[in-house]
This record gives structure tokens, C-alpha cells and sequence, in this order.
């Protein structure tokens, strides 16, 4: 197992270090430079324009600046922004990875489980009116014109009912005098939703490991869930911090509501499609002939059997998690990474785009790692063959 | 209530108890309605009187609120109430004010008390005398109610706005798209300066001298008057300039001298070339030699050379100023550091020492920042009066005064200083339509939108009831530029004829429908003082066939030929073009196919749509010519490297028209033309090296003549800007000025808050 991601690892290098040149080179081919945004400007003489470029490093050759740039990443140091100079670009990075965290994540996990139930639900009832609806559903979610469903809901939502704000992650008059800063509370959701996660895995191993099963141990992960909800509550409580987390996530639901609602279509289709193809294997058969509840013959022998695309789909999506996306963020004016690409891109700062394209291009190879294991770990035939 | 009318009062004031103002004859002050007697209490309208003690009155006949103030003092009154508040403390009144025959009446013996002004009655002449104080009288500013003015501009008659009235405080909100790049000013006059660190940080510095809007006029600002002439000193040109005694920094130090020798001293210790931005273009090192400090509030500038307006009045004097307390120990640790600038820029300044009237509050990365009113900041007593030619400045707390030297005619603006908000708060939008959404709502008051709001925003906005929508000239323009180093546009009929056949007006009105302002020449109409409307317009007033009956003749009169000449020919009912074909230069070579670059109809529609309309008229001519869509960046390169045959793109510009030496002078680097005439670098030399303002207006008007007859650039049109507040919670003293409200980022300096 070691060998093998020791293997999966250097791969990732060698594809980063080909990944990092090509953005590198692809950005730099782009006509102008950052400096191109003073060219309208009357009083920047092209001295001035000579200057500034000098001092961005643009006056050196593409290889020279490339190999400088080279040097500083292996030194960890993604260098400084132009557009923010000089600003460090892991300072940006810092700054906005877990906003565009928390919603792209959450979002990811929310349409993925729902998706999945449904999906399974779907394809048990194959050919009923509720699965028809479901599926036309979730073909109409993925063709649908993504700008246009977010700015009708927050229309409709924000503007027109007035239940939820129009935009951004906080609220001006309550943050004012705030003691910490949005993005030290988004670290301690961050970190309640970790601790959450990892206590929810150890109880599940643990339960699974003390041959705890059946109907008992049904319950005990909910309660842990809440038990650690409520804890992380009461922490907030304490330190104050609880209206300024209630108010992120109050933030937070639009964004949230309609990136689940249009992404719970793929994830549908997706397991509705696996689970109908392992319906006509033979153990499902000769499950059916023992007599088994229908419920143990979805949960256990279809879903189980699956779920392996699902899972796969879902671990490449959450390294996805952190490349965020345009169209979200800029119409919930939650700036998160994709917003930052897109201008530091279009921008010609090129540190920044090139920063934030191997942060995102790291997430986006672990993303596929995690898929390998965590198919792994679904897959015994699969665990073997890594084993050796 | 019944009045003693039989009792009629001669109004008459004498100002100054001192000895120089004691002998001076008492005045009469005209009024239209006669003070009168009530229960042994005169009252007079209060419009004269607080005119002549210098206060603003503001007097809402809907809920009866009447405040006066000035000279460092406040009146809220109620017509029939009884009980006022001086300067917020509460008083009863002997008799409350009223209406009188449409006139508001106030007891003039308390208005007068509260301004410290006496008031004597003389019952034999039946005659009031007020008398001021000394010190009163030296704060007095001109007899003009400022809020009035500002009322009547406002359009405060509208019917729903009668309920509203002014308030001190309150919070201004403004969506804008972006953060800003810095907290430090240093960084955002350098490569920080966007839109939005400008809306954030200029508001909390102050410069020697500006342009004060909405009229623009020069007027000093941490200057205390107009900068000394400027004189030779052995090999050094030297200039004093006088600094105000009144100002303090937010944390209570004095302004002086030292703190202007400090930021100009510093600023070329780590050198203004590298510093870019705003440091390099108004700090010319090898211009400026040193900033001496006279007294605490003169100082003497060096200089190697006689400068002109542009490096002097527009360039050196108009530098952000900075508290020497704060930044020395920040500027002594960049100058030991490797990288400076780097260092420099890098400081994160948290807790600035300002001097602007407003002080950074908190910065929310990605959702919202904020200004503060420094409360200690005497700015809001301040107010600037508008003459027809010239303005005065006065402070009614300090008893600074400014007067310009040109100061004619009589006072036809006022303008008071604020800030009258206790804090402004900037929302981030990142999406337009979201922003405008949330102005509906009444998330935010006003969106900082530098590019104005789109027609079908418009559409949405025009229909909401509590949104008022004002339009403005932007100051820049668009253009069609000729390469004018390359065959056929170097020749000048040629391009005479194409600016001819360019009928900007019939495309703007039939085509554009309004959403551009057809412009002609290089200096917008609407920068007034620079714009020479005399410069020719060529084809002006002709309609299609006229303009292209008049280009051929100018082609033929240059020599050019062609295979088939173009004409006018009547057709059914009224004229048709044919086309001219094979077109040759007077040396009879055939002109090549010349290719227009124009961006994009994503980029830009309306510049797409000119490119597309000025192929088919210069096609007329019998000119081989396509439009080539391109991307921004592209023809921003293509500029660069003089790659091109013509293009259409864009510029911005300053009220100084700097762009005027810049593009067309044969020496200057952003000469993206090639545009040479010996004639015009000539006339543009001496322009930049007038020192007085309207010596190099004539040269600029001069200049403005040779490009409108050698066309280098066929200009074709300014977008005007459409901008929307809401009207029932915000008031602008002026909504009518160049570049609009987003022009000044949104006026927090000036903007007042509704109840």
C-alpha cells in the first residue's frame, strides 16, 4: 500500500511540475502584460511603463523569469502578486481557499448524499412515475442555464421574499465591530466540520471493529454527530463567536441551496445508472430468491456494489472542492479561488494565476489519490492487486 | 396667534464691535416681509437673518423642522413648538417660530443670542440693531443660505421628498465591485491606485492644492492661498508656498510645515521612479531638488527648472501629504531594507493618521470597508463659495479664509465641506445586476460604478419610485487613430476625408439611440475649461451625401484618382452613394487594403458598431478597408509597437489635458500615432511650459485647432455616464459634474443622510 502511493505521489510531481510549466507558458503567450492596464492611461509614459515592468521581473526573458520562478516554488515561495504587489500570493490564497472551501465542499458532500439516496431510490422503483420524475428531474438540472437558475433564485429568495441576504458571506453592520475576522471564523468551522468528520470515522471503525451491528448501532453515529454539533455550538457560545458562525452560515444557504440543487442531478443519474446495471447480476437474483427484505437487498448487495463510480465521481469532485467556480461566486459575491484565477489570469498576474492554479492542481491530484483508496477500500479485489 | 402688524420695523444691522467696525454705518438688510411684534417678542424671517449672521438655514415645511447653523453653532427649531435645542442643548422659547404670510418668523433676539450676536431695540425709531462680536464676525461667511442651494439642486420640491430632511450622521452605503488593493497610501498612489483603494483612501489624505468640484476650480486645500511666483535663486528656480494653520492630523498633532518637507523628501530619498503610479507622474526627480521648511507653516520648493502647470500646479503641488510622525519610522525601515518600495508598500497600516475628515475603519476582506468621520476633523465647518468666476473658502470654526485672486462676479454655488456622515460603509458586489439589486432594496444607497449602469439596468431602475437617476459627461473619449507614419495615412487630405464622411451624430442617434454622447474633438466639451469649442468639426451640419460630395473633393484637391469616382446620384425620391472604386494616392499608387482594429462586440458593442459603420463609409470613397475585431490586449500591443493601419480604441483623461503632449507631440513615447508637426511641438512646448493657467489654455486651445485640421485621431464619441442613488435617503449637494458622482467615489465628503 505504501509503495503504491509512494508511486501515486511521484506521479502527481511529475504531472504538477508539466501542469505548472504549461499554465506557465500558456499565461505568458497571452498578448500583453500586466502593465497593458496603463495603457490607456495619458500620463504613463512608456518609461513609466518601463519602470513598472522592471520592477515586476518583466523585462527579463520568458525563460529567465520561468526558471526564477521555478527556483522560488521549489522553495515554497509562490512569490508576490503583481495586482496586489506585493502582496504574497499564499497570502490571497490563504485568504480566500476557505470560503471557497466551505461552500464548494459542503455542496459537493450535500448533492453527493442526496444525490445517492435518490439515485438508488430511483432505479429500485425503475419506470414509476416518482422515478420518471426523477429522472426528467435531473436532466433538466444539468441542462439547465446555471447563471440564470442562481440569479432567479436570488430574485425570488433574497430580493422578492426577502428571506435570505442578496449576497456575500457576512453581514456589514453585525461584522463591524466583529473581535476576529471572517476568515479566522471560516478556519473554526473548518475545523469543528474536521474534528466532526474524524470523530464520525473513528466511531464507525471502532463500532465496526467490535462487531457492533444491526439495528443498535444504527443510531450511535447520529448521536455522535449531534453530540458534536452541540459541543462545537456550545465552544461558540462561549467565545462568543456564535453569531458571527450563525451569520456566515445564514450567508452561506443561497450559495449552498442552489449549487446542491443543480449538482444533485448528475449524482442521481450517476448511481441510478450503476445500480441498474448490477441489478441483473446473479446475486441480486439469488438474493431476491432467499427472501430478503428488499431494503438489506438495496442497501447491502445493490448500493454497496454501485457505489464505486459514485465514489469515484465524488472524490474527484471534492479536489474540485477548491478550484471553486465563476459563475457562484460572482453572483453570491463570494470570493473565493475561481474568481482569483480567472483575474489574475485575464489580469496578466501571472503569480497569482500560476499560485493559484498549483494549489488548486495539487487539490485536484490528491482529489484522484483519494479516489484510487478510497476505491480501494470499497473493493477488496481492488485492495489486493495495490497490496501487492 | 395674532400679530401687532401696526408695528413696522426697519431691520438694521451693524456689524463689528471692534474700533475699525464701531464707527461703520449700520446696514439694512432688505426683506420682503417686515419683522413684527408678538406678546412683546420680535420676530424676524429667518432667512435674513441667519443669511447675514453667515448660517445655513434648511427649513422643511412638511414636518416644520427649521435648523440653523454655522459660525460653529447649531439651531433646531419646530414652527409651533416651543422648546429649540443650541447646540444641542434644550431651550424654551418665549414665543415659538411661525409662518407668517408664506414667511418663516423666529425670535430674533434668541437666533441672534444663539449666534453670539446682541440685539438692542430702539422703540422710538422702532428699530432693531443686532451687533456681533468680534470674534463672530471674523468667522462670518457670505450672506448665502448653503443648504438652500443645495436643496433647490437636489430637486427636494419632488412631492415625497418634503418629508424628508437632512440629518447629521447616519451611514452611507455604497456597493462597489471590488476591495481595495491596500490600507497604505503610499502603496495606493503608487501601483495600488484602482477605483476602489482611491474610494477608500483619498477621502482620509488631503493635498496642497486640488480641483475642487463639481466645478472643478483649482483652489488650495492644506494651502493656505495661491503658491508664490516662482523665481530664480542662482542656478535653482525657488517657489514658497503658504500652509494653514488650522488643520490637525486625526490623532490630534498639528499639521506643519514638517510634514509637507517629510513626504516630499522621503518620497525622492526612495525615488518616485520607483515608486510608479501617481509618485512618478507628479514628482519629477530630476525637477524637484528639495522642500525647505521657512516657518512651521511656509515652504520653499527647489527647483532645477522653470516648471510648467503640469509639473507644478497639477504635478508637485497636488501630492498626498503624510503625517511625518507616522510614516518616518516606516520609510527609515524601507530605505535600510534591500527593496524599499517592496518594504514600504508592504506596510500594513491599520491604524492611520489622517487628515481628510474620514479615518479607515474596518477592512472584512472580500465583503466590506469602511471610512469613519474623525471627529475632531474641523472640515464640516467648512463651506466653498462658487462665484462666477473664482470661489472663497471659509471655515466658520477656525476662521480660515480663502479667497481666490481672480474672485468676479456673484455667488452662483455653495458647496459645504463635510464629512456630515458618521461613517461610510462599502459593500462588495462582485456581480452588477446583485449590486443594482441590492440598490433596490435599499441594501446600499448608491453603486461606485466607474463604467455607469447598463441600458437594461436603467430600464429596472427608472421604474422604482424611490431611485433618482442622473447622467454626466465622462471625460475621455473614443476615437479612430491613423497610423500616420504609413502610406495612404500619411497624407493628411486622406485622412480629412475620412473624418468627413464619419457622421457620428446621425450613428449616435439613429443607430446608438442616445446611448453615446457624439463628440469631435480631443478635449471632451464637457472638461469646460480646456475644451476649445471653436476647433473645426469636419462635415459638421451635412448630411450623408454632402459629407461625401465634400471628402471627394478633397481627395481630388490632394491629388488622389480613382477608377470609378464615388457620387451622389438621385434615385427614387430623394439620392443614392455609388460606391468609388480603385482609389490612388497622388503619386498615383493604388491604396493597399487597409484594415481597421476594433474590439471586440463582447468587449465593446458600441466601438464594434462604429468599426462596422466607418468600413462602409470609408468604403465609399473607394477605399479597400475591413474591420478586424480584436482582442483588448491585442490592440493594446498592435498600439505599442506602432503596428497598425487604423484602430479604434479608447482613452480616459485628467482635467489637466496632459494627453495633449503625450499622444501628439513627436517626442513623446505614448505617441502611438507617429503624429509628427513641428508646428504643433511647438505650440505644445510652450504649453507645458506656461506657468499661469490661462497662458496655457490659449496654447491648449492653440493645439486643439492644429489636431482638429491634421487629424491624427477622428474622435468619435464619449459615454456618458448613467448613475442611480436613492433619493429617500441620500442628498447630494450636486448631482451635475464631469465623470459624475462615481467620479468623486461616490462624495462621502459631501453626501448628507435623510431621516
Amino acid at each position: 500500500m505504501l509503495r503504491y502511493l509512494g508511486h501515486r505521489l511521484l506521479q502527481i510531481l511529475v504531472l504538477l511540475f508539466v501542469f505548472i510549466t504549461l499554465t506557465y507558458f500558456i499565461l505568458q503567450a497571452m498578448p500583453g502584460d500586466f502593465t497593458s492596464i496603463y495603457a490607456s492611461n495619458p500620463q504613463m509614459t512608456p518609461e513609466m511603463i518601463a519602470n513598472l515592468q522592471a520592477r515586476f521581473g518583466l523585462n527579463e526573458s520568458v525563460w529567465v523569469q520561468y526558471v526564477r520562478f521555478l527556483r522560488n516554488i521549489v522553495t515554497g515561495d509562490l512569490g508576490v502578486s503583481f495586482s496586489e504587489y506585493p502582496r504574497p500570493v499564499w497570502d490571497i490564497i490563504k485568504e480566500r481557499l476557505p470560503r471557497t472551501f466551505v461552500l464548494f465542499f459542503s455542496a459537493n458532500i450535500i448533492s453527493f448524499y442526496i444525490g445517492f439516496w435518490l439515485g438508488k431510490w430511483s432505479a429500485w422503483y425503475k419506470g414509476r412515475a416518482a422515478d420518471k420524475v426523477l429522472v426528467t428531474g435531473s436532466i433538466s438540472l444539468i441542462t439547465a442555464f446555471y447563471p440564470l437558475v442562481a440569479f432567479m433564485a436570488l430574485w425570488v429568495f433574497s430580493y422578492h421574499l426577502g428571506w435570505l441576504p442578496l449576497n456575500n458571506f457576512v453581514d456589514p453592520i453585525l461584522w463591524s465591530n466583529a473581535p476576529l475576522s471572517s476568515m479566522q471564523v471560516f478556519g473554526y468551522i473548518i475545523y469543528a466540520a474536521v474534528v466532526t468528520t474524524a470523530l464520525l470515522i473513528l466511531v464507525s471503525l471502532l463500532l465496526r471493529k467490535k462487531g457492533v451491528a444491526g439495528a443498535k448501532s444504527r443510531w450511535i453515529p447520529p448521536i455522535v454527530l449531534g453530540l458534536a454539533l452541540l459541543s462545537a455550538v456550545a465552544l461558540f457560545q462561549r467565545s462568543g463567536l456564535l453569531i458571527y458562525v450563525f451569520d456566515i452560515l445564514y450567508h452561506l444557504l443561497l450559495p449552498l441551496f442552489v449549487l446542491t440543487f443543480i449538482r444533485i442531478g448528475s449524482s442521481l443519474l450517476l448511481t441510478r445508472d450503476a445500480v441498474l446495471a448490477v441489478t441483473q447480476e446473479d446475486y441480486v437474483l439469488a438474493a431476491r430468491a432467499r427472501g430478503l427484505a428488499p431494503a438489506v437487498i438495496r442497501n447491502r448487495y445493490l448500493a454497496r456494489n454501485a457505489i464505486h463510480p459514485v465514489v469515484t465521481s465524488l472524490a474527484l469532485s471534492l479536489g474540485e472542492s477548491f478550484s471553486g467556480g465563476v459563475v457562484t461566486e460572482t453572483l453570491f459575491s463570494w470570493p473565493g479561488i475561481g474568481l482569483t484565477l480567472l483575474r489574475a489570469s485575464l489580469g496578466g498576474d501571472y503569480p497569482l494565476a500560476v499560485g493559484a492554479f498549483i494549489i488548486t492542481g495539487i487539490f485536484l491530484l490528491l482529489g484522484h489519490v483519494a479516489a484510487d483508496i478510497a476505491t480501494a477500500c470499497l473493493d477488496p479485489r481492488l485492495r489486493d492487486s495495490i497490496g501487492r | 396667534m395674532r400679530f401687532s402688524s401696526a408695528i413696522v420695523l426697519l431691520l438694521c444691522l451693524l456689524a463689528g464691535t471692534s474700533a475699525a467696525a464701531a464707527g461703520s454705518a449700520p446696514v439694512q438688510l432688505a426683506s420682503s416681509t417686515p419683522p413684527v411684534l408678538y406678546e412683546g417678542t420680535t420676530l424676524a424671517p429667518v432667512r435674513v437673518v441667519a443669511d447675514w449672521l453667515g448660517a445655513a438655514t434648511i427649513y422643511d415645511p412638511a414636518t416644520g423642522k427649521l435648523d440653523v447653523s454655522g459660525l460653529g453653532h447649531t439651531v433646531n427649531m419646530r414652527i409651533g413648538v416651543d422648546s429649540a435645542w443650541v447646540d444641542g442643548q434644550p431651550v424654551t422659547l418665549t414665543v415659538p417660530p411661525v409662518v407668517h404670510h408664506g414667511s418663516t418668523l423666529v425670535p430674533i433676539r434668541f437666533l441672534a443670542n444663539a449666534f453670539g450676536a446682541s440685539v438692542t431695540y430702539d422703540a422710538t425709531q422702532r428699530i432693531v440693531l443686532l451687533q456681533i462680536s468680534e470674534r463672530e464676525a471674523a468667522l462670518k461667511v457670505p450672506p448665502t443660505s448653503a443648504a438652500t442651494i443645495a436643496e433647490l439642486r437636489a430637486g427636494i420640491s419632488d412631492a415625497k421628498l418634503k418629508a424628508a430632511t437632512y440629518s447629521k450622521g447616519g451611514t452611507y452605503t455604497v456597493g462597489v465591485f471590488e476591495e481595495p488593493k491596500s490600507n497604505n497610501i503610499v502603496n495606493a498612489m503608487g501601483t495600488g491606485a484602482t477605483t476602489w483603494t482611491n474610494a477608500f483612501l483619498l477621502p482620509q489624505y488631503s493635498t496642497l492644492y486640488g480641483n475642487t468640484a463639481p466645478r472643478f476650480d483649482y483652489a488650495p486645500v492644506l494651502a493656505s492661498g495661491d503658491p508664490g511666483p516662482i523665481t530664480q535663486e542662482g542656478d535653482l528656480f525657488t517657489a514658497v508656498v503658504p500652509l494653514r494653520k488650522d488643520m490637525h492630523w486625526s490623532d490630534g498633532t498639528r499639521f506643519t510645515a514638517a510634514d509637507v518637507v517629510f513626504t516630499y523628501m522621503s518620497i525622492l530619498a526612495v525615488g518616485p521612479d520607483q515608486l510608479s503610479g501617481y509618485w512618478e507622474y507628479a514628482i519629477n526627480k530630476d525637477l524637484l531638488v528639495k522642500v525647505e521648511a521657512l516657518d512651521d507653516f511656509t515652504v520653499k520648493f527647489y527647483l532645477t527648472a522653470k516648471p510648467g502647470l503640469a509639473q507644478w500646479q497639477y504635478g508637485l503641488l497636488q501630492v498626498v501629504i503624510l503625517p511625518k510622525h507616522h510614516w518616518e519610522p516606516v520609510f527609515k525601515q524601507a530605505l535600510e531594507s534591500q527593496d524599499p518600495v517592496k518594504t514600504l508598500y508592504a506596510f500594513n497600516d491599520a491604524n492611520p493618521v489622517t487628515i481628510g475628515g474620514f479615518i479607515s475603519g474596518r477592512w472584512e476582506k472580500g465583503a466590506f470597508f469602511e471610512i469613519k468621520r474623525d471627529p475632531t476633523s474641523n472640515s464640516p465647518y467648512e463651506a466653498i463659495f462658487f462665484h462666477e468666476q473664482g470661489l472663497v473658502i471659509r471655515n466658520t470654526k477656525t476662521g480660515y479664509s480663502y479667497q481666490s485672486e481672480n474672485l468676479a462676479g456673484s455667488v452662483v454655488d455653495t458647496v459645504n465641506s463635510g464629512p456630515f456622515v458618521d461613517n461610510v460603509m462599502y459593500r462588495v458586489y462582485l456581480d452588477q445586476n446583485a449590486a443594482y439589486l441590492a440598490l433596490q432594496k435599499g441594501e446600499v444607497d448608491y453603486v461606485l460604478n466607474p463604467s455607469g449602469m447598463s441600458k437594461g439596468i436603467l430600464g429596472m431602475l427608472e421604474k422604482h419610485p424611490d431611485i433618482a437617476i442622473v447622467q454626466n459627461a465622462t471625460n475621455g473619449f473614443r476615437f479612430l487613430g491613423f497610423n500616420c507614419d504609413r502610406y495612404p495615412m500619411n497624407i493628411k487630405a486622406f485622412r480629412q476625408a475620412i473624418a468627413t464622411v464619419t457622421d457620428r451624430d446621425w450613428l449616435a442617434e439613429n443607430v446608438l439611440q442616445g446611448v453615446i454622447e457624439p463628440i469631435a474633438s480631443v478635449v471632451p466639451p464637457g472638461n469646460g475649461f480646456w475644451h476649445n469649442p471653436d476647433a473645426k468639426v469636419w462635415g459638421a451640419g451635412m448630411d450623408e451625401y454632402a459629407r461625401l460630395e465634400a471628402a471627394v473633393k478633397i481627395l481630388k484637391d490632394a491629388g488622389f484618382t480613382w477608377s470609378k469616382e464615388p457620387e451622389v446620384v438621385p434615385a427614387r425620391g430623394g439620392y443614392a452613394v455609388v460606391e468609388g472604386e480603385g482609389l490612388r494616392g497622388p503619386d498615383g499608387r493604388l491604396i493597399p487594403q487597409l484594415t481597421i482594429l476594433s474590439p471586440t462586440q463582447g468587449y465593446d458593442p458600441l466601438r464594434y458598431t462604429f468599426a462596422l459603420h466607418l468600413e462602409g463609409w470609408i468604403r465609399t470613397l473607394g477605399i479597400n478597408v475591413r474591420t478586424r475585431p480584436s482582442d483588448f490586449s491585442l490592440i493594446v500591443e498592435r498600439q505599442n509597437t506602432r503596428d497598425y493601419d487604423m484602430i479604434i480604441s479608447g482613452y480616459s483623461l485628467g482635467l489637466y489635458p496632459s494627453h495633449l503632449p503625450a499622444f501628439f507631440h513627436s517626442q513623446s513615447g505614448a505617441n502611438r500615432s507617429n503624429y509628427v508637426n513641428p508646428t504643433y511641438d511647438s505650440v505644445i512646448e510652450a504649453f507645458l511650459a506656461a506657468d499661469e493657467i490661462n497662458a496655457a489654455r490659449q496654447y491648449a486651445f492653440a493645439a486643439q485647432e492644429i489636431l482638429a485640421e491634421d487629424v491624427p485621431y477622428v474622435v468619435l464619441y464619449v459615454n456618458p455616464l448613467t448613475e442611480g442613488y436613492r433619493r429617500d435617503r441620500v442628498r447630494y449637494q450636486f448631482t451635475e459634474l464631469l465623470d459624475g458622482i462615481q467620479g468623486s467615489y461616490g462624495m462621502p465628503g459631501s453626501v448628507y443622510m435623510l431621516e
